[in-house]
């Protein structure tokens, strides 16, 4: 079939066409081998898509890349795709084209393989969305040998059961090693003449990490719960584990990334300085999921944002992280690249730090080139609810830190905080406002002279999700109306402080995110109604409707307070038992039990709990 | 907002790039670039394929991390965040190809033209080309000042029978949209020349820059009500701009760069 084509009468009408068109510097564009030849038997396809708008999946450093990763390989091409806005999408159902590749304007149906990455589930209804417009069968079962394999992977794979029937391959954990393992596996089964598409998902289910949904039988009790995920092939393994990359300093990293046509969110040389994080905030469902911490060495790092800086012409780099001033190296790697930056007239951009006179250094120095604002995260506005959680700050150390920056000429912060942690109480939710009123109350109290504007204190809230394989994943989640009276009561109470500026999130949007962080394969079919009924872009506060989807869900007999808001017993089996992620189950529980009586646990530097994650091998378990 | 992250931050919310906390301002920081006198070239670029289809500020962008890639001695602005130094002479509306558009670049060092150009080229995305390059002459009339007029070729199936079909005289009203809504603007007195080339071709001389200026659609939309090409034909037209010009010290219009 041919490229599609898109006449300028549609790319006119729409908002942002650029999204559309590809074109970027540094994309890949490769000839096909001739039909017929054994190098097109031995060819894949891929197409990495992004269930949202341009500017957002360009933001996102795990498909740059894996574009790089798949690229790399003389006998694959990976090209793009995104979620369009709805205006495109409407312009494309009119005119009768399917969604189709950014770099050869290929349709999607035609790919070996159309790749997901699920960053948020809010996102769910976009991935089928994306599979409609491209005309791919939405199920599994409705799928024949000629449709391409359907994969996903990211944070929202450790628990993809509520879009499992519409994922052929479902790839666990860091995909730069499995995704190559695949491709190895699919191109040799290609050109030894393929077959049925069960065939090659067998050998699929083989590699370490790939999980295929279809092998695993779910059955259910008479209450709903599930009572077994049990697979039916004998190449499925019972559990499968997700993969991890040992040696950061080896995994591959796309010098000569993407530079997008519009500015993206994060529009930036990314350096990612390790992967994990020590602290096992007990919410914090990356906390658990990326162990163990491996970290990068800052001469690679240093090495890559200038080469990096180099082939792309960004005039910003950013460190990623899930917690950079864990990072062990940090004052010598941030000294290194103002260093090598300046050359290059290149902004070192700082994220969020745990504030100390080491930090409010290294913002001085970076601020040389680029002004940093301050974040931090309270979490909960008692010591009681942070400990719950174990979240390690203390007042005290909040307000000093505060001190430290606000002597050294900054000026405010920015507060997050969680709404419905288990066992919050409304003295909880007032001692947020305290807390904020003490930081009003710390400001009056530094020299007028080093106050020269006033003080700008962001203080949000966002709505606690429990999340698959953490401690608070047999948590149920706090009720619509009492999330709406806790906000509505923090809001009274940091009214009339014009310093304080208070912002929270949607609490409709968290709770659907609820249902689906913990749902099982039965909510499918609510997703493929709501898609029918025209859902789309459920993360964009301004599209979702959740009287929409609460009318889907009541209409198939699904009960989203089941999944939302039950308490589920240690012995009940979940819909991602089936899974592993390193960090054990009964591990799990023995921090569910301590964060009930309110104890902390001491992080992966102070002392080993023994989580799991030492049987990948490396690590933060070996230093 | 939504609560999209693992752990419940928002991945849309916008980055740390302009944060309304403001950490110490170094002394002299100022925003004058370093640009040398004598040294800003001038260059003549195309654009086609999918650069036609980024807006203005995307161009620059585009631009600007094109010439960072080149690797050239680029002059920048001081302060936080330098930036190459770049004029360019009418900015080029979404959709509109171009054969004859004209940017200034500031250097630090002195460039070869024709070395300035290669770099430049090579370090373009699809659909960006550098056509020559030269030095500016010193002082003068900056270049977007310069612009009074621009050559359009409207291309599509009736585009030119339409052309001829226009009244010769009297007002061409089209409605211009806009922020506040849509309001009426006579084509008529910023149109000076027309030549219908084929069935299918017209070839327009425009007013244009910053005192008076035509956008190319808004002509699309005069053939649609003056002259009854189906506006489905308008939308679709292919607009490229083959020629920029400026004012010669007679009056007279000259090529700009």
């Amino acid at each position: 079939m041919p490229p599609v084509t898109l006449p300028r009468r549609i790319l006119r009408s729409v908002e942002k066409p650029a999204r559309y068109v590809g074109g970027e510097r540094n994309a890949v564009r490769k000839t096909l081998p001739a039909p017929g030849t054994p190098e097109a038997a031995a060819f894949a396809r891929f197409a990495f898509c992004f269930p949202d708008v341009y500017e957002i999946g360009m933001s996102h450093s795990g498909l740059r890349i894996l574009y790089h990763v798949l690229n790399r390989r003389p006998d694959t091409w990976c090209e793009r795709a995104f979620a369009p806005w709805t205006d495109m999408e409407e312009a494309m159902r009119r005119e009768g084209i399917p969604l189709f590749s950014l770099e050869s304007r290929t349709p999607l149906r035609e790919f070996d393989f159309v790749g997901f990455t699920l960053q948020y589930e809010l996102s769910f209804p976009n991935v089928l969305a994306m599979l409609d417009l491209a005309g791919i069968p939405l199920r599994t079962a409705q799928r024949g040998d000629a449709d391409p394999f359907v994969i996903a992977g990211g944070p929202c794979a450790y628990n993809a059961e509520p879009i499992a029937d519409f994922l052929d391959l479902v790839v666990l954990g860091e995909a730069e090693e499995s995704l190559d393992e695949l491709m190895d596996a699919y191109v040799a089964w290609k050109a030894a003449g393929g077959g049925p598409r069960e065939a090659f998902l067998a050998r699929a289910s083989a590699i370490p990490g790939v999980y295929v949904p279809s092998f695993y039988d779910v059955a259910y009790h008479d209450d709903g719960t599930v009572a077994s995920v049990l697979p039916n092939r004998p190449e499925a393994p019972a559990r499968v584990r997700k993969r991890i990359v040992k040696d950061l300093d080896a995994a591959p990293f796309p010098e000569a990334d993407l530079v997008p046509n519009l500015e993206t969110v994060h529009d930036r040389v990314f350096l990612e300085l390790f992967r994990g994080c020590i602290r096992g905030c007990r919410f914090c469902q990356a906390g658990f999921v990326y162990r163990p911490v491996r970290e990068r060495s800052p001469g690679v790092l240093r090495a890559q944002a200038s080469a990096s800086a180099a082939a792309t012409g960004h005039e910003e780099v950013g460190l990623l992280s899930l917690s950079t001033s864990d990072y062990r190296r940090l004052p010598e790697l941030t000294d290194g690249l103002v260093e090598d930056l300046a050359h290059q007239r290149v902004n070192l951009s700082l994220p969020s730090l745990r504030v100390d006179s080491v930090s409010l250094e290294l913002m001085e120095k970076a601020s040389k080139v680029k002004r940093a604002g301050l974040t931090f995260a309270p979490e909960a506005g008692t010591q009681r609810m942070r400990d719950v959680v174990n979240k390690g700050i203390g007042e005290e150390d909040l307000l000093r830190s505060l001190r430290l920056a606000f002597e050294g000429g900054w000026n405010g912060a920015k507060l997050y905080f969680m709404l419905g942690l288990p066992t919050e109480t409304m003295e909880d939710v007032e001692g947020i406002a305290a807390l904020a009123r003490s930081v009003e109350a710390l400001w009056r109290s530094i020299p007028r002279e080093l106050r020269l504007r006033p003080l700008d204190l962001d203080v949000s809230a966002s709505m606690f999700v429990p999340k698959p394989f953490t401690p608070f994943q047999w948590e149920p989640q706090d009720t619509v109306p009492s999330l709406r009276e806790k906000s509505r009561h923090l809001r009274e109470l940091l009214r009339g402080s014009r310093a304080i500026r208070y912002q929270w999130h949607d609490t409709d949007q968290s709770f659907l995110e609820a249902v689906l962080a913990r749902g099982d394969r039965r909510l499918g079919a609510a997703l493929e109604e709501g898609v029918r009924r025209g859902r789309r872009f459920d993360s964009w506060d301004d599209r979702f409707d959740l009287a929409a989807w609460l009318g889907i869900l009541d209409g198939l007999g699904l009960d989203p307070a089941f999944y939302a808001n039950r308490r589920r017993p240690y012995d009940e089996v979940l819909p991602w038992d089936h899974l592993d992620v390193g960090v054990s189950r009964s591990f799990l529980v023995k921090e569910a039990k301590t964060a009930q009586e309110g104890d902390t646990t001491p992080h992966c530097r102070e002392k080993c709990v023994g989580c799991g994650a030492a049987v990948y091998g490396g690590g933060v378990c070996f230093e | 907002m939504s609560s999209d992250r693992t752990d419940g931050r928002d991945p849309k919310a916008p980055p740390a790039k302009a944060p309304h906390l403001r950490a110490p301002r170094p002394e002299g920081a100022s925003n004058r670039p370093n640009a040398a006198p004598g040294r800003t070239m001038r260059i003549r670029f195309a654009r086609t394929g999918p650069a036609a289809w980024l807006a203005h500020l995307d161009l620059m962008r585009t631009f600007e991390r094109s010439l960072r890639r080149t690797g050239l001695p680029l002059a920048f602005t001081q302060g936080f965040s330098p930036h190459p130094v770049m004029t360019f002479a009418l900015p080029l509306g979404v959709g509109v190809d171009t054969e004859a558009d004209v940017a200034d670049i500031a250097l630090s060092e002195d460039v070869a033209p024709e070395d300035f150009a290669a770099r430049l080229s090579a370090a373009f995305p699809e659909g960006l080309r550098v056509l020559s390059a030269h030095l500016a002459p010193e002082g003068g009339e900056s270049l977007m000042a310069a612009v009074r007029a621009a050559t359009y070729e409207l291309s599509g199936p009736g585009v030119g029978t339409a052309a001829g079909r226009l009244p010769p005289e009297g007002p061409l009203v089209v409605e211009k949209k806009g922020k506040d809504g849509a309001k009426p603007v006579d084509v008529r007195p910023l149109l000076i020349a027309l030549e219908v080339r084929s069935p299918d071709g017209v070839r327009v001389l425009v007013k244009a820059g910053s005192r008076e200026n035509l956008r190319p659609d808004l002509f699309l939309q005069a053939l649609s009500v003056h002259a009854g090409l189906p506006s489905e034909e308008a939308a679709d037209a292919a607009i490229v701009r083959t020629a920029l010009w400026t004012a010669g010290p007679d009056g007279a219009l000259g090529i700009l760069g």
